[in-house]
């Protein structure tokens, strides 16, 4: 596991991508994680997914309604024409009829997939700043985090889209609606300790 | 193991550790499948469950199908939790649901029953997660049950900001989805005006709203304009540190710049109220101001942040398309870009660009980069980059680079990406048709796409080359003698083969006469590769063949060999058989005038848009630029066959009026009606009442291209025409009815309009000789939009007597139209930005008898308008829209007509950018239906 604990703090405080990109920065490829963010907007994202270089998926999220067949094709099929591409190449492709942007930090793929008319760089500027609340919200955040609290991660991300749209670009803001979240649960008891430790 | 964060669930945290602590797949199912049966036989259980332990059995049941398995249980225990009294309890409720539960399902009742619950809650926090679960699953029912909350919670001076964001784009969402649920009146300025609140969170979200509301209504909320200016100018003109944390990365607010900007890219630019024109004209120059300032971060967030906002105020300047200055800027700007180390940048700035070719104002400009995007095509590594380099040089092709262009495109292909062959070949065909002042270049090119891409050519691409020979005489020869070098290639394409085959079969006798390539050599240079092809290759051979043996009789006999051969004559391919033996016996029961009447020269091809053209759009909608400079198909010849064959094309029930002049050899139209019948009974003795001016009727060819322009007793005038942006050509064809011949017949031309409108004349013969008819053409160039239809006078001597016809020729404006395709959104838009005095015009009138909507329909669709269907909201009114093409400018032009079978009236309006234009089509259209 020690492959995942590595974080990707690193990347979001020390490199650049403007390094990345030039190849001055070089990264064990297999140390770190792709992650691939792929949203799909029509003004609006229809879907966001989110999967290791392994090609694991590690989170989803659809702002519009498809059957699960045709979501798990997507998914697989996004999935390896994004893993397909080499490193320097450029972060947007047009893919079927939207256009999917992707970004990679630490080896770390972050990618959207958008109408046609959308704007591109912000897109890939709003996959920076969910990357940022999330490494803001755990605290240098790795693989690891997500998977055992992919529920944050999806509040975290309804804070910052809801419904395919940008709802809130302050981080500040952000965190701080999560923190009132937070909150709200340690006011409640927690129950089912015992149980969880084999007492119950 | 990472520390879990809020309240942890120990259970699942143990359970995703033995997930991945699985060594195989097999064991992952194995493990997931004894959860899911533990999880089940829980839900099921006696046992009644604890808030806590629903959670986290859904929790795991979410996880489980995160992993890619389908959950088909667990849904009424996530909904129970909605209920819950424990925040975390509900959260994790509603996520299941929001990630689960799809529209239709049998639980929405209830859960929108929680949903009301949450809302009412004082706490925002669950207000939001009530909003958020709105928006995430956004089905009409939940568009029926909040329909009426939701308006209210936004605009509500009590409502918190957070709370107003999300509701702004949760009422966004229920918008998308049943539009009627926003209410008009008042709600909309209230609605426009939160673009000024205090808080950049909730202005953000309602500008994706309002976006959405103009895109549906733009004229309801056309006073957005002003306020989205203002806003927009305070954002670009703060400095970084003003906007506190909407500041990214240096940049002020890029998401809301770009949402502004896009908002304004739904109306034309602000002409009305000058002030807003030249505030926004000042963003936009602060803008390329600012991106030509040193960067204040080394980040590429900071360059990308600034670079997002340039590109839209670029899209900006492009959709407005006035300000050449902002357009050549905008130009210059890519062009730095084009170079840049940012493979994105480049990328974005080879698209931005393409726009920008289709500018008149920034044609120019972009062209000047040719070398570089040249170099992109060739040199980049990103496929899609390269594609995009080719598009923009599709893009910024013109007469004057053509040549260059397609040399480029032409080097490239041989080492292009697979993925990309397809289409290049398709845009090289269409540029070299396009921009071909010599034909003889057109042929070299598409026959070195078949030698460097045969497999990529399509049948279109060789059809077209084909029908372009056929068309122009001026190639043939030189067509022939190039297929016949290509052909000696050792190894070459099928698709040359065809082709070589087809002009050969056509066109060989013009090259016969070099003993290089004497007919025998030219059949067995082609019988050569018959054997390596296709059967339907063979098929096109074997009447390549009979078509030698009526152009050289003399290898006749080797070709009779060929065709009695067993893998032909007895071939397991029934078209194979059936051909070569037919041709057989062709050659040997037929005449040589048999022979050669039925393997007569192909006429020439029906005049008509490439094909390939249309292959292209539709392999990518929305990314040709089909505005300026549209493909259109090269000039026939100049034989009139060619016209009159075209015109058949145009179907219409008096398109065979003329059959008579089509070319030998082809089967000729139905001789039903028209002139074919009047001729028949010639010579009966006609009555001959001179100088009476049988009716004109002009108005009936409005809406279409041909017919009988005039009768009476001694002579009939058929009319063929045919319009192309702004040019036309039309062939008179008069006919003598009657006995004797008509002599001295003169017309001649009047009009008011010569400025506006050109007439040539070509000369005709001066005699008509009993039952014969003569044809004379007509050119006409639309020079500007003009009213008044040319009037002829015809003068003839028929049995001594002086006769005068008077008529009008069939050259109205609407025959300069290009129909127009559009939809609902964009007609409308349109339609409520030529709302000024100076663009409408409108006619209320009587209608011609009962109101006959399918008459009326079948009109419309001959004027030469897009008819466009589905658009109005009542299905009984029409809709039109097209462009009419003047050589001085383009008109876009509107027209709904508006039935009310009640009074019996027709309302009829029309719109367009230019005033005379839609006074000039309203009266055209007047009283016709």
């Amino acid at each position: 596991m020690v492959n995942t604990t590595l974080s990707f703090q690193h990347f979001l405080h020390n490199t650049s991508l403007t390094h990345h990109f030039s190849g001055t920065y070089v990264i064990d490829f297999y140390y770190f994680v792709y992650f691939l963010l792929i949203v799909t907007l029509e003004f609006q994202m229809q879907f966001m997914l989110l999967f290791s270089r392994q090609g694991k998926l590690r989170l989803q999220k659809w702002y519009v309604a498809h059957p699960d067949k045709l979501k798990k094709k997507i998914t697989r099929e996004l999935i390896t024409t994004v893993l397909a591409r080499k490193p320097k190449m450029c972060s947007f492709l047009e893919w079927k009829d939207v256009k999917v942007v992707y970004k990679r930090y630490a080896s770390l793929y972050f990618c959207c997939a958008m109408e046609q008319e959308d704007n591109e760089l912000l897109t890939l500027e709003l996959i920076h700043r969910y990357v940022e609340l999330l490494d803001k919200y755990f605290g240098s955040v790795c693989e690891l985090d997500i998977i055992f609290n992919f529920e944050k991660a999806y509040f975290i991300l309804d804070e910052l889209v809801l419904g395919g749209e940008l709802q809130e670009t302050s981080k500040k803001n952000v965190l701080k609606a999560i923190a009132a979240q937070d909150l709200l649960q340690e006011e409640e008891t927690p129950q089912g300790f015992f149980e969880d430790h084999g007492l119950g | 193991m990472p520390a879990v964060r809020g309240d942890g669930m120990r259970g699942l945290a143990v359970f995703i550790s033995d997930i991945r602590n699985c060594k195989s797949k097999e064991a992952e199912i194995k493990r997931i499948n004894k959860e899911l049966a533990n999880i089940r036989s829980k839900f099921k259980g006696d046992k009644t469950l604890d808030g806590y332990q629903k959670k986290k059995y859904v929790c795991k049941l979410l996880f489980i199908f995160l992993l890619g398995h389908d959950i088909d249980f667990g849904h009424m225990e996530a909904v129970n939790l909605l209920s819950s009294n424990k925040y975390s309890e509900k959260q994790i409720g509603y996520l299941f649901i929001s990630v689960l539960v799809n529209t239709n399902s049998d639980l929405i009742k209830l859960i929108i029953q929680s949903i009301k619950n949450d809302l009412q809650s004082r706490n925002p926090i669950h207000v939001n997660l009530a909003l958020q679960c709105i928006a995430n699953i956004g089905s009409k029912d939940m568009a029926e049950a909040f329909g009426t909350e939701i308006p209210k919670l936004l605009v509500s001076g009590d409502t918190m900001d957070v709370v107003k964001q999300s509701a702004a784009l949760c009422l966004l969402r229920l918008f998308r989805k049943s539009p009627e649920i926003i209410p008009g009146g008042e709600w909309t300025s209230r609605i426009i005006h939160l673009l000024n609140d205090p808080h950049m969170g909730v202005v953000t979200a309602a500008t994706s709203l309002i976006d959405a509301l103009v895109k549906k209504n733009p004229e309801e909320y056309k006073g957005c304009v002003t306020l989205a200016v203002a806003r927009l100018s305070r954002i670009v003109t703060a400095s970084y540190t003003d906007l506190q944390d909407y500041t990214y990365y240096f940049v002020p607010a890029p998401w809301l710049s770009v949402k502004l900007l896009r908002l304004l890219q739904n109306y034309t630019p602000p002409s009305e109220e000058p002030g807003v024109r030249g505030r926004l004209s000042e963003c936009l120059e602060t803008i390329f101001n600012k991106a030509q300032e040193p960067p204040k971060s080394k980040k590429v967030q900071h360059s990308n942040a600034k670079n997002a906002v340039l590109f839209e105020a670029i899209s900006l300047i492009i959709h407005n398309d006035s300000e050449p200055n902002l357009l050549v800027r905008a130009c210059n700007q890519l062009g730095q870009f084009l170079s840049n180390r940012e493979t994105n940048l480049r990328y974005l700035a080879l698209e931005s660009m393409c726009h920008l070719a289709t500018s008149e104002f920034s044609h120019e400009a972009v062209k000047k980069h040719q070398e570089v995007v040249i170099l992109s095509m060739k040199m980049e590594k990103d496929v899609s980059v390269r594609q995009q380099a080719v598009d923009l040089l599709y893009a910024m092709c013109d007469k004057s680079n053509a040549e260059e262009i397609v040399q480029e495109m032409l080097a490239y292909l041989e080492t292009a990406d697979y993925s990309i062959r397809e289409e290049m070949v398709l845009k090289v065909a269409i540029l070299a048709e396009k921009y071909a002042t010599d034909f003889t270049w057109y042929v070299d090119v598409i026959l070195n796409l078949i030698r460097i891409a045969g497999d990529y050519v399509s049948e279109e691409v060789w059809y077209r080359v084909i029908q372009i020979v056929i068309n122009r005489e001026e190639v043939q020869g030189y067509a022939a003698k190039t297929v016949f070098e290509a052909l000696q290639a050792p190894t070459c394409h099928e698709n040359m083969v065809k082709v070589g085959g087809y002009i050969l079969g056509e066109f060989g006798n013009l090259i016969a006469g070099d003993t290089r390539s004497s007919p025998q050599v030219q059949f067995e240079l082609l019988h050569s590769k018959y054997h390596l092809c296709s059967a339907a290759t063979r098929a096109l051979l074997l009447s390549t063949y009979i078509k030698l043996v009526n152009l050289f009789p003399e290898i006749k006999a080797r070709v009779q060999e060929v065709f009695r051969a067993d893998s032909n004559l007895r071939s397991a391919d029934v078209e194979l058989q059936q051909r070569a033996s037919e041709y057989l016996q062709l050659s040997i029961v037929a005449s040589s005038d048999v022979l050669a009447t039925v393997l007569e020269e192909m006429p020439a091809f029906p005049e008509r848009e490439s094909s390939i053209l249309a292959v292209l759009k539709k392999k990518k909608p929305g990314r040709i630029p089909d505005d300026v400079r549209e493909s259109k198909s090269p000039q026939p010849n100049a034989a009139s066959a060619a016209v009159i064959n075209s015109a058949n094309n145009t179907n219409n029930s008096s398109a065979d009026l003329l059959g008579l002049s089509t070319p030998p050899g082809t089967t000729a139209p139905s001789a039903g009606n028209g002139l074919l019948d009047v001729l028949g009974d010639l010579y009966t003795t006609p009555k001959v009442s001179p100088n009476t001016v049988q009716q004109n009727n002009i108005k009936k060819f409005l809406f279409k291209n041909n017919g009988v322009l005039f009768e009476n007793d001694i002579i009939q005038i058929g009319v063929k025409s045919e319009f192309r942006q702004n040019l036309g050509r039309i062939g008179l064809f008069y006919g003598n009815k009657a006995a004797y011949p008509v002599l001295n017949i003169h017309p001649e031309l009047q009009w008011t309009d010569m400025h506006k409108l050109n007439v040539q004349v070509k000369p005709m013969e001066p005699v008509i000789e009993a039952g014969a008819q003569i044809q004379q053409m007509l050119t006409a160039e639309c020079i500007e939009d003009f009213a008044d239809a040319p009037s002829m006078t015809i003068t003839f001597n028929y049995n001594n007597v002086p006769q005068k016809i008077t008529l009008k020729l069939p050259l109205t404006l609407n025959k300069f139209f290009e129909p127009t395709e559009m939809n609902g959104e964009s007609f409308f838009a349109r339609w409520k930005n030529l709302g000024g005095e100076q663009q409408r015009a409108q006619k209320i009138f009587k209608a011609q008898g009962a109101i006959d909507l399918a008459g009326t329909r079948t009109k419309l669709a001959g004027f030469g308008m897009q008819l466009l269907d589905g658009i109005d909201p009542n299905p009984e009114n029409f809709v039109c829209a097209g462009i009419v093409h003047t050589r001085v400018q383009q008109v876009g032009c509107l027209m709904r007509l508006e039935p009310n079978k009640q009074a019996q009236m027709f309302r009829l309006t029309v719109r367009s950018s230019k005033e005379t234009v839609s006074q000039e089509i309203c009266n055209l259209l007047a009283d016709q239906f």
